[in-house]
């Protein structure tokens, strides 16, 4: 995901810079890149402010004494950031009210879907953090309920954590019912619903599986050797799209089916708006219903809608209206 | 490097930074002019003998955009001549800038840490998300999330989400139109947002309703509107209310039950299984199972529950069941041929 780095991204860049660089001693500009993940170019021109950057001693003057310095040729020559002198601030910030709101709710996220001990440190941390006061006058501007455990979350992130291989059995999206053993990489969420991306050791390739549809794991005994690929993190919805839908939604619903990645045609007479996605069969179509009941309507293509209409009718049969 | 103006536009966050240290440096707190007379990235430019709007617009943005990272600016009024901004002095207490020494975090408690922050990669936090990630890289936290294997996404993608986090950390009244289900058309309120709350899965705003004169909870999908925030501010106390407002809120899930039948290995069962208040009972004649659920909203929960489809089937209580059906309906009116929305 390519972001704007801004203004404020680069001074607190800069801010934490300085702490990593005084405790790891040289490092690498390449390896400065990945730990903060940003761009090795940005981490040289920041490095370069940094090696004159300073204060206004008593003079009113920058002097040698005030500002800092870095390895000049081990920047130049060998890639290589050495901070030579620090002035004014050399530890890491303090998290901002928002930035501590959000960790410690962040952490009661995590809980229920962790095994047991990691549960506990989770939120041993997050009581840890609220007792570090922040900024004066600071309000806690998000909180999280924690959600029940989620057993079939914590056996997985438990597999996950002990290096181990995973056994489930799974019901794929046409009904079909059939037993994996997997190697699991990543658990990850899209569109509310969690995936996991695993190694299939009975067809031998990476595959995602959809929570939701996957029965009693259980860890086994086998190692899980298997890294993941670097696309891992992506890859749950869109491969060998078969169509295009055309549909009609409100401005809410279509935030909800971002995941869908729709395309926007513009807008129709009540406000909703006009946008196409690719599905991959058109009984697919549904979840872009299920998304945001009664929001969205698959217009095109007619088997979709109909895929739409269908389903709307067997759940029908289930009240007497 | 004072000595070499107008040799190149000084990149902002060389100018914000160095202001960071000037006010870091002097325990006493320096006045506007002498930091605007020596830090680099002003000191160029300005002379004290003409005042110049455009550089003392720049200082208060510098300072607002310090503020946000969470570093505290500090402003001592003169004795002297108190209420004269030209003598206010300011300063950054290194204290209360860095994190205490005695708070560190262990590397499993980083590791939490740092996924902790990155479910907020997306949506209104994403800011926040960034900086306190690289906090946490700077204390030690050294982890690609993969090698961890979970990736949660908790980010408010909700429209109304950015301005409600701006009006909740400056205190400043918002207004927004409200659409209560079953309603047609929206109202406007005008609140105190208080505390953006999760829980089921949804976002809530905690707020105190100015009119009405009582804390109230919205849900962020039911707001119609841009959310417009006042330059009034409103008093900090109110915030107190807000730990009782979701006491109360939880405590009407208790009481809002609902019976739902679930096909047995279906997306419904795995969802609303962990939800359950009682154990699952088994219908074995049907392959199904019946779930007995708390819920916050009834009208959220009817919308959930309709897109399960056939997989959940709602029992009671009956204004569920008919809100359902009545989705379901319009969901099945909507695409029949020929028909628009």
């Amino acid at each position: 995901m390519t972001r704007k780095f801004t203004t404020p991204d680069r001074v607190m860049l800069l801010m934490s810079l300085v702490p990593y660089l005084k405790e790891h001693g040289p490092t690498p500009v390449t390896e400065l890149a990945s730990r903060f993940a940003v761009e090795p170019e940005i981490v040289r021109q920041l490095v370069r402010f940094l090696g004159v950057a300073g204060v206004p001693g008593e003079t009113q003057t920058y002097q040698h004494e005030d500002l800092f310095d870095i390895d000049w040729e081990a920047l130049e020559q060998f890639d290589l950031v050495s901070l030579t002198q620090i002035v004014a601030v050399d530890d890491t910030p303090r998290f901002s009210s928002v930035e501590t709101a959000a960790l410690i709710a962040g952490l009661h996220a995590l809980a229920p879907m962790l095994p047991e001990e990691m549960r506990a440190t989770a939120r041993s941390t997050a009581d840890k953090l609220s007792q570090v006061q922040p900024a004066p006058g600071a309000r806690g501007a998000v909180s999280i309920s924690e959600d029940p455990e989620q057993t079939r979350l914590t056996v997985i992130t438990s597999a996950i954590a002990n290096g181990r291989q995973l056994a489930f059995d799974y019901r794929d999206a046409r009904d079909v019912s059939t037993h994996r053993r997997v190697e699991p990489l990543l658990l990850s969420q899209s569109g509310g619903a969690w995936y996991l991306r695993a190694f299939c050791l009975d067809r031998e390739a990476e595959r995602t599986f959809m929570i939701d549809r996957l029965r009693e794991p259980r860890e086994l005994e086998g190692a899980a050797t298997h890294v993941p690929s670097p696309d891992a993190e992506k890859g749950s919805n869109v491969e060998g799209a078969q169509l295009t839908a055309r549909v009609a939604l409100s401005r809410a619903a279509l935030q909800r089916i971002a995941d869908f990645a729709p395309r926007t045609l513009g807008a129709t007479d009540s406000g909703w708006v006009l946008a196409e996605v690719d599905l991959l069969h058109p009984a697919v179509a549904v979840r872009l219903v299920q998304a945001a009941p009664g929001e969205v309507v698959v217009e095109a293509p007619a088997a979709a809608r109909d895929a739409v209409q269908r389903w709307a009718e067997r759940a029908l049969s289930g009240y007497d209206v | 490097m004072t000595n070499a103006p107008h040799v190149r536009r000084v990149p902002s966050e060389e100018r914000v930074f160095s202001l960071v240290l000037a006010l870091v440096a002097s325990p006493q707190g320096l006045t506007k002019s002498e930091l605007l007379s020596t830090v680099y990235g002003y000191a160029e430019r300005y002379d004290p003998g003409k005042p110049d709007p455009a550089i003392e617009r720049q200082f208060e943005r510098d300072k607002t955009q310090v503020r946000q990272l969470g570093i505290p600016i500090e402003t001592i009024d003169s004795p002297l001549e108190s209420g004269n901004n030209q003598l206010t002095r300011y300063r950054i207490s290194k204290d209360r800038l860095q994190l205490p020494e005695e708070v560190r975090f262990s590397s499993s408690e980083l590791t939490l840490l740092k996924l902790a922050s990155l479910a907020w990669t997306d949506g209104s936090l994403g800011a926040e998300s960034r900086w306190a990630t690289m906090k946490l890289t700077s204390l030690g936290a050294n982890l690609d999330v993969r090698h961890l294997g979970i990736a949660p996404r908790l980010g408010m993608l909700e429209p109304a989400a950015p301005s409600l986090q701006l009006a909740i950390d400056e205190g400043r009244v918002a207004r927004f139109d409200y659409l209560l289900p079953g309603r047609d058309q929206p109202l406007e309120r005008r609140v105190a947002p208080l505390r953006l709350h999760r829980a089921e899965g949804r976002w809530h705003l905690i707020a105190h309703d100015i009119e009405r004169r009582a804390d109230r909870v919205f849900l962020l999908s039911r707001i119609a509107s841009e959310v417009r925030v006042e330059s009034t501010t409103f008093d900090p106390a109110l915030s107190d209310g807000v730990d009782a407002v979701l006491d109360q809120l939880l405590r009407l899930r208790d009481a809002q039950r609902a019976t739902v039948s679930v096909r047995r290995g279906s997306v419904a069962e795995a969802r609303l299984e962990s939800r359950g208040t009682a154990r699952p009972t088994r219908l074995d004649a049907e392959d199904r199972t019946l779930v007995e659920i708390g819920t916050l909203d009834l009208h959220a929960f009817a919308c959930e529950l309709a897109g399960y489809g056939d997989e959940a089937r709602v029992l009671e209580p009956e204004s569920l069941r008919s809100e359902v059906a009545r989705i379901l309906e319009r969901i099945r009116k909507q695409h029949v041929e020929g028909s628009s929305q």
